[in-house]
């Protein structure tokens, strides 16, 4: 009878329900959430990183926009951050900068007291950024600003 | 313990790395906006010095904004929603202003036909 109790005994400090199994049933329950939270930084940081590049990607556009593609130029002389009003306006209309992988873009050209200037409108697309460069249009030698958007 | 997978040493480790990836990631969300307000205030420099020189030059040996370049900052604060100052030598940085973004950058000016470099301030204020 004493011999069928201690047996017993031992045999259930070596069960399911031991100590050492529920700790790492516990340990173990923790390191899954750990790991689902450390997958989660990564993407969120995967985003993040994917979002900035785009971010960047803009910028140098707009940096390629405001200081060669539309910059003012006299007898080989580019003006940065001055715009000719003309090269602006005379936009295709099939603009198209896929080479940085901006899918669409929109040019808006804001001057206090005179109309927008505006070129190709984005769609109510979820991901747009907007940058702002601050120009002079050549025609009036006022300032202006030079909204870039793209997706 | 000793000699399991699911020891606390390995427990803490996962820990102290996946609080290094939300850092992380907190990290680079916050220094991809400051970016463009960089880009915007180089932008307003060179209109400034290129359009503004003169006006520039007497506003900050005055000590008063000209209404050209006033009128400029009026104009972008309308359109971008950003608050921009100047600041140099006489010419403080705008009342109620609290600085977020500074920039220190160089101008010239004639003295008795000597090139004289004076330190501008230039920013957005919060």
């Amino acid at each position: 009878m004493v011999n069928d109790i201690s047996r017993n005994r031992a045999h259930g400090a070596q069960g399911f329900f031991s100590f050492d199994a529920v700790l790492a049933v516990i340990i173990l329950i923790s390191m899954v959430s750990l790991a689902s939270l450390m997958i989660r930084s990564i993407e969120d940081a995967t985003n993040t990183l994917a979002i900035k590049e785009k971010q960047m990607r803009l910028l140098v556009l707009s940096d390629i926009l405001v200081r060669r593609e539309f910059a003012a130029s006299n007898n080989g002389n580019v003006y940065s951050n001055i715009l000719d009003l003309d090269s602006i306006q005379s936009i295709p209309s099939g603009l198209n900068f896929s080479e940085y992988l901006i899918s669409d873009m929109s040019l808006d050209l804001v001057r206090p007291n005179r109309p927008q200037v505006s070129h190709k409108s984005i769609g109510s697309s979820a991901e747009v950024y907007c940058i702002w460069r601050i120009v002079v249009v050549n025609e009036d030698s006022n300032p202006a600003i030079l909204r870039v958007c793209g997706s | 313990m000793n000699g399991q997978i699911f020891t606390i040493e390995a427990l803490i480790a996962m820990l102290l790395l996946a609080s290094s990836f939300i850092l992380i990631s907190a990290l680079k969300q916050e220094t991809s906006s400051v970016i463009y307000d960089y880009v915007l205030v180089s932008d307003m420099f060179e209109v400034v010095e290129k359009q503004y020189h003169f006006q520039l030059v007497d506003s900050c040996k005055n000590g008063v904004l000209s209404s050209e370049i006033t009128d400029l900052l009026d104009f972008i604060a309308n359109q971008t929603g950003q608050r921009m100052f100047i600041g140099c030598d006489k010419l403080d940085i705008l009342r109620g202003c609290e600085p977020y973004l500074k920039i220190v950058r160089m101008t010239t000016y004639s003295v008795s036909n000597e090139t004289v470099w004076r330190r501008v301030n230039i920013g957005i204020c919060r």
